[in-house]
């Protein structure tokens, strides 16, 4: 059975424009999927709908069927037992997703101590532990942080140690690593990578950087302007695209990359 | 928000889903408008009219004394016997000049010294956000008080003393938004193109300060409108025979019971034009500023 | 031949307890004419300020700026007068670079009139021509900012950038903000102002996808210095210091096919 089946899912916005269109596609326990486009392609709104998470105003209808659960149309007292034990989310400002009042460590403690009923030392136990998996340093001191406290790469770990507390089953991922500075992103997507490996976690990787998308998973759905243009492996995107977009895109993607590859080509002495 | 958050989809949805965009608070916006221009340019225009008819001398104490509404004395008279409309007439004629003159006050010392502000750094911006707060918090009435010891009680003394304690909020209104503007990139292009500071400021930042600084300036109208009448009502606004409505509130006072119209004329009159006030910038602010977003 | 911008060993320091703005110490390079010079760093660097030293917005705290040649005085009314109608820049955000509240064709033609290069009808075509130069209909004058899209925005500030004929346009990182399309869009843009307006650009940039396209010489700036500085394929190619390395290692690459 699919851990996620969405199929003709429409999110209509206030003025009656629909922002996403007819957007089918499954993910099956343990898989990966890249959600690629530019802004206002309607990718992130597509990784809302999934958990009930619209923006106020915005309407979905189609059907999103999350671990056997319809989720559209669902009342929010329903979802919110689903929302971390059975999929979570990562956004791109881990700052929105914080209580800058709380000591991270209480924050972390709270889906922690629900997930896993510890509670007083062996509570504490387990967010030194959480921490410690997305190897922030000197958890103790993190823990007894502020989320202005610490930097941005340590906030969105911070962010990703909350989001696999309790055991997801799927893990959404709105373009985490956007707002990183470059050697920062490479160690945040290293460490998402191995996490959802270890635990056999399925991920939607939403984000307007192919080759970002390309180092967590094969599998991507191109969307552009609230519709999914063509889904496939990335290879198969880049070499050999099925629709004229893709193929802008995919041809966007690769100049600069190409452009980086012929400088580290002709290095020669000065 | 930050440059490096623009790409993202999501920043671009959630700010865009947020605002309702419906007909609905646009029709209710417009119904606003149409009810405050009425309010407003009703009163404006019996203001306007005062200046060069009345129905009686305001000084006329012919009638009778608290006579009922009747044909010649349209609300009645006052317990002298003077005519009740020929009073709220004037009365509307002071609270609008109250008002123009208070926001023109405030603005007039506000807006400077928050432009200032703006532009000052570390202790100065300090002692000045320090002083615009003490005067915030210093009373309208002791402040009028102090004037109208010195200068006497007058329409211009009031006016001027509303007019004072409202430019600390102007003041530190502008100053906020002007901070504001001015950290945004083309000031910095303005900078880079040689644009002198004056330029700086006369081009770019009070244009943009302006639609924020203009709706808080209508709103102050309303809060000096009634600042006035409370002051004339404890009597150190104009003298009679040009009563304010506050004024005529207060005479009305002691027969409020057996001649009510006396106090319920000039009340009606200030909360409609309060009010009216309040809906017109409502329902201006859509047209004010139509390149918000 | 003279490099038209230089920094020789400068440093600038903030005041104590401005936090968030790196300071940077001893900093010398050159931009030679035609060399389109890529300064790389991540947040923290200090290209920030680098920037504002070399727009001539602040005073190094030792060292100069050096304008063809000359010490850059910021008390020097002619000088910098020259030094403005010759360094122009781009913003990386192109919605907080254009005042939304002037038309574009006010917008674009600001440098003509602070710096008085033309009035009237000259400066009109002045900002016809600047705006036909980036692709856009001489029409678009008569327009608000946001009429136009991200990309479009960038057009209207690479205009205004281009309108006093400048020989230097300090960049920061003027395609972050831009879908993958746009970007590639204004970086050739950005290419054809060499050949096209004798146009030389310094971009600040953490894209060394975008250095590699747009740059001929790299420099890479770590917390307040520089740790490399070269042609762009030898530092991307052959990077010397251990920092340069780990940032190519970082670079997002795209599978073979």
């Amino acid at each position: 059975m699919n851990l996620l089946e969405v199929s003709s899912l429409r999110v209509m916005s206030p003025d009656g424009v629909y922002r996403v269109r007819d957007v089918s596609f499954t993910v099956a326990p343990g898989e990966r999927l890249g959600l690629i486009g530019e802004s206002g392609s309607g990718k992130s709104l597509t990784a809302f709908a999934v958990i009930g998470l619209l923006p106020a105003g915005l309407q979905a209808t189609g059907s999103v069927m999350l671990g056997g659960t319809e989720v559209v149309g669902a009342p929010e007292k329903s979802l919110v037992p689903m929302r971390g034990r059975l999929c979570s989310f990562i956004f791109q400002e881990p700052l929105t997703a914080l209580d800058p009042l709380m000591r991270l460590g209480r924050q972390l403690a709270e889906p922690i101590a629900r997930h896993q009923g510890h509670r007083g030392s062996a509570l504490k136990r387990a967010v030194l532990d959480a921490l410690d998996e997305v190897h922030l340093p000197e958890p103790e001191r993190i823990a007894n942080s502020r989320s202005y406290e610490i930097s941005g790469g340590q906030r969105q770990r911070v962010a990703i140690a909350m989001a696999l507390a309790c055991r997801p089953k799927l893990l959404i991922a709105d373009e985490p690593t956007t707002a990183l500075d470059v050697t920062v992103q490479a160690e945040v997507l290293a460490l998402l990578d191995h996490l959802v490996g270890d635990r056999d976690m399925a991920m939607i990787f939403v984000s307007h950087d192919l080759a970002v998308v390309s180092r967590m998973t094969d599998q991507a759905l191109v969307m552009r302007s609230g519709e999914a243009v063509e889904k496939g492996s990335i290879p198969n995107l880049l070499a050999s695209p099925q629709h004229p977009y893709t193929a802008e895109f995919a041809a966007g993607a690769r100049r600069t990359e190409a452009a980086f590859a012929a400088a580290l080509a002709q290095a020669r002495p000065e | 928000m930050t440059g490096a958050n623009r790409p993202a989809t999501s920043a671009e949805t959630t700010r865009d889903g947020a605002v309702p965009s419906g007909g609905r608070a646009r029709n209710r916006r417009s119904l606003a408008l149409i009810v405050g221009l009425v309010l407003v340019g009703a009163i404006a225009l019996v203001a306007l009219l005062s200046i060069f008819w009345l129905p009686f001398d305001p000084s006329d104490t012919t009638g009778g004394r608290l006579e009922g509404p009747g044909l010649a004395h349209w609300l009645g008279t006052d317990r002298l016997g003077r005519d009740l409309f020929t009073q709220v007439m004037i009365g509307a004629r002071i609270a609008l000049v109250a008002g123009i003159g208070a926001v023109g006050v405030g603005a007039a010392i506000g807006m400077p010294v928050g432009l200032s502000a703006a532009f000052a750094a570390g202790w100065v911006d300090d002692t000045m956000s320090a002083a615009m707060d003490i005067l915030i918090a210093f009373p309208v009435l002791l402040l009028a008080m102090l004037i109208v010891a010195v200068q006497g009680a007058s329409l211009a003394t009031v006016t001027v003393a509303i007019g004072l304690s409202m430019s600390a909020i102007v003041a530190r209104l502008t100053r906020v938004v002007a901070k504001r503007v001015l950290a945004q990139q083309y000031i910095t292009a303005a900078r880079t193109s040689g644009t002198s500071w004056l330029s700086i400021v006369r081009q770019h930042v009070l244009p943009n300060i302006w639609p924020t600084v203009s709706v808080n300036l209508a709103s102050q109208f309303g809060v000096a409108v009634l600042a006035e009448a409370s002051l004339s009502y404890l009597g150190l606004g104009a003298p009679p025979p040009n009563s304010s409505w506050g004024r005529l509130l207060q005479e009305a006072q002691s027969t409020v019971v057996t001649a009510p119209l006396g106090a319920v004329a000039p009340g009606i009159a200030l909360v409609a034009l309060v009010i009216g006030v309040n809906l017109l910038i409502d329902g201006l602010r859509d047209i004010a500023d139509p390149i918000q977003n | 031949m003279t490099p038209i911008l230089g920094l020789a060993n400068v440093s600038y320091a903030y005041r104590a307890g401005r936090t968030g703005q790196q300071a940077v110490q001893g900093v010398s390079f050159d931009i030679e004419s035609g060399q389109n010079t890529g300064l790389v760093g991540e947040s923290g660097s200090g290209k920030s300020t680098l920037l504002k030293v070399l727009l001539g917005l602040v005073r190094p705290t030792s060292g100069e700026v050096l304008f063809d040649g000359t010490p850059l005085d910021l008390g020097n009314r002619s000088q910098v007068r020259s030094f403005r109608r010759s360094v122009q820049t781009v913003f990386q955000d192109p919605y907080s670079s254009l005042d939304p509240r002037q038309r574009v064709g006010r917008i674009v033609g600001e440098p003509v009139r602070s710096l008085q290069i033309a009035h009237g009808r000259a400066a009109d075509a002045l900002v016809a021509e600047a705006l036909e130069s980036v692709g856009l209909p001489a029409r678009a004058a008569s327009r608000y900012p946001h009429e136009f899209s991200g990309g479009q925005r960038q057009r209207i500030a690479i205009a205004r950038a281009i309108v006093s004929r400048p020989r230097v346009l300090l960049a920061d990182e003027p395609v972050s903000a831009l879908d993958v399309i746009t970007r590639n869009q204004v970086i050739d843009l950005l290419a054809d102002l060499g050949p096209s307006r004798n146009l030389t650009v310094l971009m600040v940039s953490h894209d060394l996808g975008v250095v590699a396209a747009l740059c001929q010489r790299t420099i890479v700036l770590q917390a307040g210095q520089v740790v490399e500085q070269g042609t762009t394929s030898s530092v991307l190619g052959a990077p010397s210091e251990a920092y340069t390395r780990r940032l190519l290692a970082a670079v997002p690459r795209l599978p073979q096919i």
